[in-house]
C-alpha cells in the first residue's frame, strides 16, 4: 500500500514536470545564424545622437547636397532637409517611383525613376532623360560637377552621362577581363563620389569595392567575402556606400544589417551601427555630412551617428 | 370489332398503341439520362477535388514537414525557382552559414542528406539543383537561402508522393498555418521571377 502511494506520487511528479514540455521538442533542423549577428562592443566607434523624421511617405534613398542639406526620395515624392533635420522643401517628378537619388555640386538633383533619370533644379523637374532600356533597373547614382554615373543592376553596367543626358561611356570598359565584370545577384548596386577624385562603385556579388578615375580607369579594388564582422556576408554586399571627408568608406550591408567603416585600402576600421541597432534585414541607405557624421536612412527617419569618445578607430 | 378484342381487362396492342408506348418509353429514358447526368455533375464537378499545399510566403521553415508527414521521407520537397536564383558562389542554401572555405566537402554543406547539388557554370556562378530522392523536406536550405539570399529555394508538397490524407499531419502541426487545401487544377504555389523581381543576373549560358 505504501509502495503504491509512493509510485503514484512519483508518476504524478513525472506528469507535472514532463507533460508541460512535451510539445516543446527542439527543432533538429534548426538553422543557427545568431552568432553571425553578434558584434564585439569594442569594435563600435559611433553613437546615435539624433533621429530626424522624414516627411516622405515611403523614404527609400538618401543623398547629400554640397551645402550640407539632405535629399530623401521614395515613391514619387522627395524632400530636402536642412542640416538640423528641418524640412526645407518637398518635390515630386513625373514618371515612376524613385529607385535612387543623387545631388551634383551645383545643387541639381538626379532621381532615378524606373529605367530613366529625372533631373531637377531646385524643386522643379528640369529634364527627363531617355530610357536606359526596358531591362534597365537603376539602383545607384552619383554626380560630380559635369558627369553622372548610373548603376544599372539588371544590365550590370555603370553608365556615364553628361548633365544633358548624353551617354559618354560605361563600365566595365571595353576589353575588361571577365573576372572584373560586375556580379549583381540582387538589386543593390551602389556608387559614390570620392573626395580625393574619382568614384567608388560596389561590385556586390564579388563583395568588392572598386575605385575608378573619372574616365573609368580602375585605380584600386579590394574585396572582403566572409562571415566575420570585418567581411561582407550574404549573397551580395555591401548594398550602399558613402565616402567620409577623410576618404574612408562607409558601407551598409543587408541581411546582416550593419554599417561599417573601411580605409580606402580595405582595412577594416570600425562598426558604426551593429545589427542590434538595425532591426530587420534590409540594407539602409547611408550618407555622410561635412562634419563626418554618418547618416542612416532607417524607415521614416534619418538617424545620425557621431564618433564617440574612446570608440574604435 | 376490327381486330380489337376485349377479353377481361386486357386488349391486344394495335400499331398506334405500340408507337405511343414506344414514344413514352423513349421520353422517359431521355429524362432519366438527363437527370443522371446532372446528378453526376453535381457530385463530381460541382465540388472540386482539393489537395494540400504549402504557401511559401507563410512558411517559417520550422522543420516539421520532415518529421510530421506520414510518409518517410516526407512528401514535402525543396523546389528551386531558377528564375530568382542568383547562382551565387557562396550559396547559403548549400553551405553552412559559417563555412570558411567554399568547397563541396560534406561538413561544409548545410543539407543533412546532400540533396542540394551544385555545378560550376562560369566564374563566379554555380547552378544548384535539388535531388528529390534525397530531399527530406527539412527546409534548412530554404532557411539559409531566405536568410541571406534571394529566397529562390522553397518547400512544396509533391503530389506524385502525397497520399492526400483527409487530415494532413503536417498541416495540423504547422505553426504558421502555411498549409491549406488547394484546387487540384492549381496544385502548386510556386515562386517565380515575375512575382519576386530580381535582376536578370545569371551567366549568359543559363539566361532564362
Amino acid at each position: 500500500m505504501r509502495a503504491d502511494t509512493i509510485g503514484m506520487i512519483r508518476a504524478l511528479l513525472v506528469g507535472v514536470l514532463v507533460v508541460p514540455f512535451a510539445g516543446c521538442e527542439e527543432n533538429v533542423f534548426s538553422y543557427r545564424s545568431d552568432p553571425l549577428f553578434a558584434v564585439d562592443s569594442n569594435l563600435i566607434s559611433h553613437v546615435e545622437v539624433a533621429a530626424w523624421p522624414v516627411p516622405v511617405p515611403m523614404p527609400a534613398f538618401l543623398a547629400m547636397r554640397p551645402d550640407g542639406c539632405m535629399i530623401v526620395a521614395g515613391g514619387r515624392m522627395g524632400a530636402i532637409l536642412c542640416t538640423n533635420g528641418a524640412v526645407q522643401a518637398r518635390f515630386d517628378w513625373p514618371g515612376g517611383a524613385a529607385t535612387a537619388v543623387a545631388a551634383a555640386p551645383d545643387g541639381r538633383i538626379f532621381v532615378a525613376a524606373g529605367n530613366r533619370v529625372v533631373v531637377g533644379a531646385g524643386t522643379k523637374s528640369a529634364a527627363i532623360w531617355d530610357s536606359l532600356g526596358e531591362q534597365a533597373q537603376i539602383t545607384g547614382i552619383a554626380a560630380d560637377s559635369n558627369q553622372v554615373w548610373i548603376c544599372d543592376a539588371a544590365q550590370r553596367v555603370v553608365w556615364r552621362f553628361d548633365f544633358d543626358g548624353r551617354l559618354l561611356g560605361q563600365l566595365p570598359l571595353p576589353g575588361t577581363p571577365r573576372e572584373m565584370s560586375f556580379v549583381v545577384p540582387s538589386p543593390s548596386f551602389a556608387v559614390a563620389m570620392a573626395p580625393e577624385g574619382g568614384f567608388w562603385v560596389v561590385n556586390p556579388g564579388r563583395f568588392q569595392l572598386q575605385h575608378h578615375a573619372l574616365d573609368g580607369q580602375l585605380l584600386a579594388k579590394w574585396s572582403k567575402p566572409g562571415m566575420t564582422v570585418p567581411a561582407f556576408s550574404g549573397c551580395c554586399n555591401p548594398a550602399f556606400v558613402a565616402v567620409l571627408p577623410n576618404g574612408d568608406l562607409v558601407t551598409s550591408e543587408k541581411k546582416i544589417p550593419r554599417v561599417k567603416i573601411y580605409a580606402p585600402d580595405g582595412t577594416f576600421r570600425s562598426v558604426v551601427a551593429p545589427p542590434l541597432a538595425l532591426p530587420g534585414d534590409e540594407g539602409r541607405p547611408v550618407a555622410v555630412d561635412r562634419a563626418g557624421r554618418v547618416l542612416v536612412l532607417d524607415g521614416k527617419k534619418i538617424r545620425v551617428f557621431e564618433r564617440r569618445e574612446g570608440g574604435a578607430r | 370489332m376490327n381486330g380489337i378484342e376485349k377479353n377481361g381487362n386486357t386488349a391486344p396492342l394495335d400499331r398506334r398503341g405500340f408507337l405511343s408506348w414506344l414514344a413514352r418509353g423513349t421520353a422517359a429514358l431521355a429524362v432519366l439520362a438527363l437527370a443522371g447526368r446532372a446528378a453526376r455533375r453535381t457530385s463530381a464537378g460541382g465540388a472540386t477535388r482539393l489537395v494540400w499545399q504549402i504557401d511559401p510566403a507563410k512558411c517559417t521553415q520550422c522543420g516539421r514537414c520532415a518529421t510530421m508527414c506520414v510518409l518517410e521521407p516526407s512528401a514535402t520537397k525543396c523546389v528551386h525557382a531558377f528564375g530568382m536564383c542568383g547562382y551565387c558562389k557562396r550559396c547559403f542554401g548549400f553551405f553552412q552559414p559559417d563555412a570558411a572555405a567554399l568547397d563541396e566537402s560534406g561538413e561544409k554543406q548545410l543539407c543533412p542528406t546532400g540533396a542540394l547539388q551544385r555545378t560550376f557554370v562560369e566564374d563566379p556562378y554555380f547552378e544548384y539543383k535539388v535531388d528529390e530522392d534525397k530531399c527530406i523536406g527539412c527546409a534548412l536550405c530554404v532557411k539559409g537561402c531566405g536568410s541571406f539570399g534571394n529566397g529562390s529555394l522553397f518547400l512544396q508538397i509533391r503530389h506524385d508522393r502525397c497520399v492526400n490524407c483527409n487530415e494532413c499531419r503536417i498541416a495540423a502541426n504547422c505553426p504558421s498555418g502555411a498549409i491549406s487545401r488547394m484546387p487540384i487544377d492549381t496544385p502548386y504555389m510556386l515562386k517565380d521571377a515575375e512575382r519576386n523581381p530580381v535582376p536578370a543576373n545569371r551567366p549568359a549560358r543559363v539566361r532564362i
